[in-house]
């Protein structure tokens, strides 16, 4: 920040400011906010509306709610104790309110404060509004940008009450709450936190807005006031005395479009809500401190555009002001005016017109900059683009390989809330007790519904839901049927998810559980005697049986995982010794056919997460194989998977819950082939 | 970029050494949040007042630098954490020293991030053809463990800590090794740090080197025998120093 502030740029624009603060007093600041003030100051009372009114004061004054007036209060008060001028008072409390815009933005862009302090801090649409004009937009832009600023924190109690205060500064703030309400409802994540937003938002009305209701006097000036019915003013004519009125129907398509982008990500909320802001100031010209409001989701987009966009909104901003100097006289401190209108004798109808066509060419440089918003920052966002469709993960294995867990362990990284499981079980064809698992056993693959399997995945992969049945392992019977809808993630696993291409050919990644046999007959034998209820002898014979259908059925899916996984014993003969003086430990062995980012996962594995690490490269370098031994923690995987694979951190819960050792360990290298996985759908 | 001594800067140089700490990132950010997710993670554990954290580890620092000097175990925080717990009078308590020194450096990584124009500078550094080497103090696990979360560990030629050197800067023995190991083909070296006397001083007056001071917010500009023969606050100007250098060559 300091580098920032003792920039040259910075001081040109404060030393702008400084000379417009002394050098003019705007109409709308002499006439209307200061009178306000200052009666407001002079008699202390908590509804300085009824005050005004009451001393004969025009409607027009100060038609906002508390939040403004309180903003403005301190600085006009310190004036008038110190006895200087009050439009001073109203000046520097633009120019707090303008720095601290200016910090919230390098908040939002850290290390970008060149372009800060080029597009923002010395943006004409800013000091002409603020300054020459004397409109207070930039307070309610404030405080909506530091709301924009704390949800993408996550921090959203504070989010809603700055909004609420953004709201009750300037009502027409109100046409950023949907957006808001979109962005948390559609990510999933965000969803399970919204009352959050809400309780900071309803503290903040109860305490701005509530009392505003009591003052007729402030409803009426609010809702007298003329700027409310300029949205009104481009209308098409349907005949008759109806009429489409423009800015409310792009609006409301606005709303559907944000709406359709289904998952949202923090850029892509900015964006969306930036291009609404943008197409409804460009609809309404006579508000110029309108485009207050869309200047900082303005500087985000160059931030994140390029030399194009910069220059684009240069010459949108330029032709805004010529725009309104031609059609505004600025008002000099000593009184007289400055009539650009006049100067350039473009006054009266020619003045009109030379505006309409600046207006004309400002709002086409508009509309470019918003088809640039959408395809740029939405269409082309990452984030969009990889979450258009479901992500399908199957996962085959042998029974007790740790399919449920393994896929828990993956649901616990994108939250319950986004992840739809399908279990391969809940598709047995015959309930336990039936005749027919004397001659078959459950790894045959006749003895599953495949097909319905198969279907299902399918459907959940194309967003529809389904009906599926759960099978229940203590009892050993299928459910009735319920309803299970689609997710952003499908988790298919069972001891035959790889086995029909089709249902290879669903999967974007597929993942086999190679499991140490006698770790395999280790950890089931305890999961079914001790979960399942079922008898010691009943699970050790049904070991031998099911050992051919095992080799003929299961494992030759691993010849067509992208990814397995395989648990070992660091020796075989540590599962003989195994109890509570001799934990069993266990090492991972990966291999991957996919491509895989070994040497990125080798740097943070032995870097970072302080393990043992072994790879070895298959003779015809098709696969991958990695030995991985040691112990590791939760927080050393995060750090891992922040280095690794950052982009796909978005798609996970908050805060996702990280796992420590080997399941730890399998949730990373899942995550970074799920990063590749979605990488392809750029291809 | 401040030059001092203007003839020191005729050509580049045969060979570059680097310091680490608050010389290619800041240290005290990074120190400040690691120390205190310890303090708090010691505070949760054992019901005591943060006071009472401070004044145990402080001492337990005292004690340890004392006994080893200047030496690279003198820095572990494995070694202050172990001496606190004894000092609390908990015994050594390894795995809680253990898991407080990861708790230590798992933060202090996550919350260290390089200069800007640091990748760059030694990208041009290496476009150049000039070795270079990092002569650190501390151990080398640790060492080795910031140089790989940097993704720096591609960049550096050799690396030289004071627990290899047996001493830390500004003695000479890691300033040495790091010259034997790189077999510079001239005798003039660029040393890059922020301690005025462990890396300005020490190489000036133990290899001769020229010394260029990174300063930023908490570095004292070093005076005297500490003066440095150029001091940067951005290494975006040592970057157009050595381009204009290189474009003399």
């Amino acid at each position: 920040m300091k580098k920032m502030c003792l920039h040259p740029m910075f001081f040109l624009g404060l030393a702008i400011r400084a000379v417009l603060i002394i050098g003019m007093t705007p109409l709308a600041v002499s006439d209307w906010y200061v009178p306000f003030l200052d009666a407001s100051i002079s008699s202390i009372t908590l509804d300085p509306w009824s005050a005004w009114l009451a001393g004969g004061g025009t409607p027009l004054a100060f038609p906002y709610g508390y939040a403004m007036w309180l903003v403005f209060l301190p600085l006009t008060l310190v004036a008038k104790l110190v006895g200087s001028p009050l439009h001073y008072g109203y000046g520097l409390t633009l120019l707090a309110a303008d720095f601290c815009l200016l910090i919230t933005l390098h908040h939002l862009l850290p290390g970008r404060e060149r372009l800060l302090l080029a597009v923002y801090w010395l943006s004409p649409i800013v000091v002409l509004a603020s300054y020459a004009l004397g409109l207070n937009d930039l307070v309610p832009a404030l405080l909506l940008t530091m709301s924009v600023f704390f949800m993408r924190r996550v921090e959203l109690r504070l989010a809603g009450c700055f909004c609420a205060a953004a709201i009750s500064a300037k009502l027409s703030m109100v046409v950023a709450l949907p957006f808001f309400a979109i962005y948390l409802y559609n990510n999933k994540a965000l969803r399970q936190r919204i009352a959050q937003l809400f309780l900071g938002f309803l503290t903040c009305t109860l305490i701005l807005g509530v009392p505003f209701l009591f003052s007729n006097a402030g409803l009426q000036m609010l809702f007298g006031n003329p700027e409310m019915g300029k949205i009104y003013r481009v209308a098409l004519g349907l005949g008759g005395n109806v009429s489409v009125y423009l800015v409310p129907l792009i609006y409301m398509v606005m709303l559907y479009l944000v709406w359709r982008v289904r998952r949202l990500n923090f850029d892509l909320f900015q964006a969306t809500t930036g291009m609404a802001f943008l197409l409804i100031v460009l609809m309404t010209p006579a508000s110029p401190g309108w485009f207050v409001w869309s200047i900082p989701f303005l500087v985000l987009y160059q931030a994140m555009s390029g030399r194009t966009a910069i220059i684009l909104i240069g010459v949108f901003s330029v032709l805004y002001v010529l725009s309104t100097l031609l059609v505004t006289p600025l008002l000099l401190s000593n009184g007289l005016d400055l009539d650009f209108g006049r100067v350039l004798h473009v006054s009266g109808q020619l003045g009109n017109h030379a505006a309409s066509l600046l207006h004309t060419a400002m709002v086409a440089i508009g509309v470019v900059l918003a088809i640039r918003i959408w395809r740029e920052a939405i269409t082309r966002n990452d984030f969009f683009r990889l979450s258009r469709k479901p992500f399908v993960i199957g996962i085959a294995g042998d029974s007790g390989s740790g399919k449920d867990t393994y896929a828990d362990s993956i649901t616990g990284l994108f939250g319950g809330h986004s992840v739809v499981k399908l279990s391969g079980d809940d598709y047995h064809r015959w309930d336990r007790q039936k005749p027919m698992w004397q001659v078959m056993t459950h790894l045959n693959p006749m003895a599953n519904d495949l097909e319905g399997f198969c279907n299902d995945v399918v459907s959940l992969a194309d967003g529809k839901s389904i009906q599926s049945k759960h099978y229940d392992h203590q009892t050993g019977k299928m459910s009735k049927s319920f309803r299970i809808k689609s997710n952003d993630f499908i988790i298919a696993s069972g001891l035959h998810a790889l086995y029909l291409p089709i249902l290879r050919d669903c999967y974007n990644l597929k993942v086999y559980l190679d499991i140490d046999e006698a770790l395999r007959r280790q950890f089931k034998l305890r999961r079914d005697v001790l979960q399942r209820g079922h008898a010691v002898e009943r699970t050790l014979t049904s070991f031998e049986k099911r050992e051919p259908d095992a080799e003929r059925f299961i494992r030759p899916q691993s010849n067509y995982a992208d990814l397995t996984l395989a648990l070992q014993p660091i020796h075989p003969r540590m599962l003989q010794h195994v109890d509570d003086k001799n934990p069993l430990r266990l090492k991972l062995v990966v291999k991957s056919r996919q491509g895989f980012n070994e040497v990125s996962l080798n740097r943070v594995l032995v870097g970072v997460c302080g393990l043992h690490v072994d790879i070895v490269l298959s003779d015809d370098s098709a696969e991958v194989q990695m030995t991985i031994e040691g112990e590791t923690s939760a927080a050393d995987i995060e750090m891992a998977a922040e280095m690794l694979c950052p982009r796909i951190l978005e798609f996970l819960d908050i805060p996702p819950r990280w796992q420590d050792g080997m399941a730890g360990l399998m949730q990373l290298i899942t995550l970074s082939h799920i990063s590749q996985a979605l990488t392809k759908r750029f291809i | 970029m401040k030059i001092n001594n203007q003839e020191r800067f005729a050509r580049l140089p045969d060979a570059f050494l680097f310091d680490t700490d608050n010389t290619l990132y800041p240290y005290d950010p990074a120190h400040a949040a690691a120390q205190k997710a310890v303090r708090d993670k010691v505070v949760n554990t054992f019901s005591i007042m943060p006071d009472d954290f401070d004044q145990a580890f402080r001492e337990a620092r005292g004690q340890v630098k004392t006994r080893l000097k200047h030496t690279a175990s003198s820095h572990s925080r494995l070694l202050y954490l172990q001496r606190m717990l004894e000092i609390m009078g908990l015994g050594s308590q390894v795995l809680l020293a253990l898991d407080f020194e990861q708790t230590y450096w798992r933060t202090f990584l996550s919350n260290a991030v390089l200069f800007d124009g640091v990748k760059d500078l030694l990208d041009d550094i290496r476009l150049l053809g000039i070795p270079t080497a990092i002569v650190t103090d501390l151990t080398a696990q640790i060492q080795f463990r910031k140089i790989v979360y940097f993704g720096l560990d591609n960049y550096f030629d050799f690396i030289v800590t004071s627990e290899e050197a047996g001493y830390d800067k500004p003695h000479e023995a890691p300033f040495q090794i790091a010259l034997e190991k790189m077999r510079p083909k001239g005798d003039c070296i660029w040393m890059i740090g922020d301690n005025p006397v462990s890396d300005i001083r020490g190489a000036r007056e133990k290899i001769n080197a020229v010394t260029l001071q990174k300063t930023h917010a908490g570095v004292e500009l070093g005076t005297d025998a500490n003066a440095p023969d150029a001091s940067f606050s951005e290494f975006a100007a040592l970057r157009k120093l050595i381009a204009k250098l290189g474009f003399q060559r």
